[in-house]
């Protein structure tokens, strides 16, 4: 970063907005910014954008799209997602609600799978396109304080001035904690994700899988995948490489007398899984912290000089039938960006002036998050890991096997209390989800 | 390119492998001391839950003669410990530039 120093090691200029860490929502924030003429600088601590990172596999396309209408043309896109896949696993089977939309598979409306090292890669070339300063390699230590309010940010020796901070630095913002703008993390709202990817041909992934190369597939997997706690697995198609992963509940896991090394390799253990990927090279294994507490942890999204966004402010989706943070990452980066843009034309970036973010994500994200309050509570709820997805299978295997047993009705054959236990569940989760 | 019909490992019929051979494919620059530090060991001796070792998905916290051992070489820089540690034990902290992990399908 000799290039944007002078020989004090001090910033030459005052940034309009410097951004703390070069993901998703903070590149996002950055291409908005720097579009609207802002002097942006954007701080990464890896070697490139996308080195630090781990996500499944899918970007939802609403908020790319907004940012590039024609994405399409240079985004790293592996597959687009045709088939989303929720299925119940316990040890020797599996029942799956399968959907596949043909619609899907030109428009990218379900987005598409791609590695962080590439997406968040080009994201940053976008970034510097459209005129952002990008420094990598870049750790900032702490925020930068002059009468009682954030000024900028400070790496090692060297200070950086600007008059908007906005706090991308991720899953563990120990940023926003230490301005106090986050609690101490609970564990109950975080899940460990851990991945593998394998290597195929493109051919193979098509005929295991059963699709077209113009095809990919999501799989979110409940039960078996993660020792029947908390969580789920996931499969994703990449062109010719697949991903096969666990989320487990933090809390879940640390109370249990598993280990996070164990869950994934016993996944893979699964005939499901090993028909999908026997005889694969792996690639690489990797993991990272997801936010998943939903509306109740929700960081303070501004104050004076500062906005939060991304996994920084916990902004996470993962109510189960959903599971989106990518994209709810640069929707928060862009509505930022937009306040920010807002508050320098009016030469005023008070609490007051940045307030307007807090609203509009009221309005445009925590909206969904509200409407879905109840997920998490719902969610926490053990009997949809370590009851349900056997439960279902037990069901199908009782109707479907030929033992010369006489068949029963359906609701006979769950017993009295299961029944209501049942009722009530399925209930709840109708209104929570 | 061929796809090789045995396993990784070459047993047949199992893809699983040991946490040591799944790190050997993780790229690590790493630093010469150490970004995050157990506070106090005494602490962690007497801690029940020893919750680090559950859910360090890089296996840096082991149990040797009853007592937590860690190692920083290994971090994935998840936060997974930070978050799960009741006695707010640990130091952490993200490597300092240009340090630590560089995920290539992340």
């Amino acid at each position: 970063m000799n290039d944007i120093r002078n020989e004090d090691g001090i910033m030459s200029d005052e940034f309009d907005v410097i951004i703390v860490g070069g993901g998703p929502a903070g590149l996002t924030a950055a291409i908005v910014a720097a579009r609207n003429g802002l002097n942006t600088l954007v701080l990464e601590r890896g070697e490139y954008s996308g080195s630090k990172n781990v996500f499944g596999g899918v970007i939802y396309t609403n908020t790319l799209r907004k940012l590039f209408p024609d994405f399409q043309k240079d985004a790293p896109i592996e597959r687009p997602i045709t088939r989303r896949r929720l299925t119940f696993m316990d040890e020797k089977s599996y029942f799956s609600v399968d959907y596949k939309n043909y619609g899907f598979r030109d428009n990218f409306i379900n987005g598409f799978s791609t590695f962080r090292s590439k997406f968040d890669a080009w994201l940053a070339k976008k970034a510097e396109d459209a005129g952002a300063l990008i420094a990598t390699g870049v750790k900032v230590d702490s925020l930068l304080h002059k009468d009682g309010k954030v000024s900028g940010v400070i790496s090692g020796n060297d200070q950086m001035e600007g008059k908007m901070v906005i706090l991308a630095d991720g899953a563990v913002s120990l940023l926003a904690m230490s301005e106090g703008m986050k609690g101490w993390p609970d564990p109950n709202n975080y899940g460990v994700g851990i991945k593998e990817v394998f290597q195929l041909t493109e051919e193979e992934v098509n005929k295991r899988f059963g699709i077209t190369s113009k095809d990919g597939i999501e799989d979110l997997i409940i039960g078996y995948p993660t020792k029947y706690l908390r969580g789920g697995g996931f499969i994703y198609t990449f062109r010719d490489m697949v991903s096969v992963g666990v989320i487990v509940s933090l809390e879940a896991l640390r109370k249990s007398e598993h280990y996070a090394i164990d869950i994934i390799e016993d996944f893979k253990e699964h005939p499901m899984v090993q028909d999908l990927i026997s005889g694969a090279q792996i690639k690489e294994y990797s993991a990272h912290a997801i936010p998943e507490g939903g509306l109740r942890m929700i960081s303070k999204l501004y104050r004076d000089n500062v906005m939060v966004v991304g996994d920084a402010a916990g902004l996470v989706n993962s109510s189960g039938i959903y599971l989106n943070g990518v994209e709810i990452a640069m929707k928060s980066g862009m509505i930022a960006a937009e306040v920010a843009v807002e508050a320098n034309k009016k030469k005023d970036y008070s609490e007051k002036t940045l307030s307007v973010y807090e609203r509009r994500m009221n309005d445009e994200i925590l909206i969904e998050f509200r409407n879905l309050k109840d997920a998490p509570y719902f969610l926490e709820n053990p009997r949809m890991y370590n009851y349900y997805p056997k439960f279902v299978n037990q069901m199908m295997e009782k109707m479907i096997i030929s033992d010369g047993i006489p068949k029963e009705a359906l609701i006979n054959m769950i017993k009295g209390k299961e029944k209501w236990e049942l009722i009530e569940d399925a209930l709840r989760g109708l209104k929570a989800l | 390119m061929g796809i090789d019909r045995r396993c990784a490992q070459g047993v047949e019929g199992s893809m699983k492998m040991n946490i040591d051979d799944r790190l050997a494919l993780v790229k690590y620059k790493v630093d010469n001391r150490p970004h995050i530090i157990l506070k106090d060991d005494k602490v962690c001796d007497t801690c029940e839950g020893k919750y680090c070792v559950h859910v360090c998905p890089a296996s840096c916290y082991r149990i040797e003669n009853n007592r937590v051992i860690f190692h920083y070489e290994d971090c994935v820089e998840c936060g997974s410990c930070l978050i799960s540690c009741d006695k707010k034990n640990i130091d952490w902290n993200y490597p300092r530039a240009p340090y630590g992990v560089t995920f290539k399908f992340g």
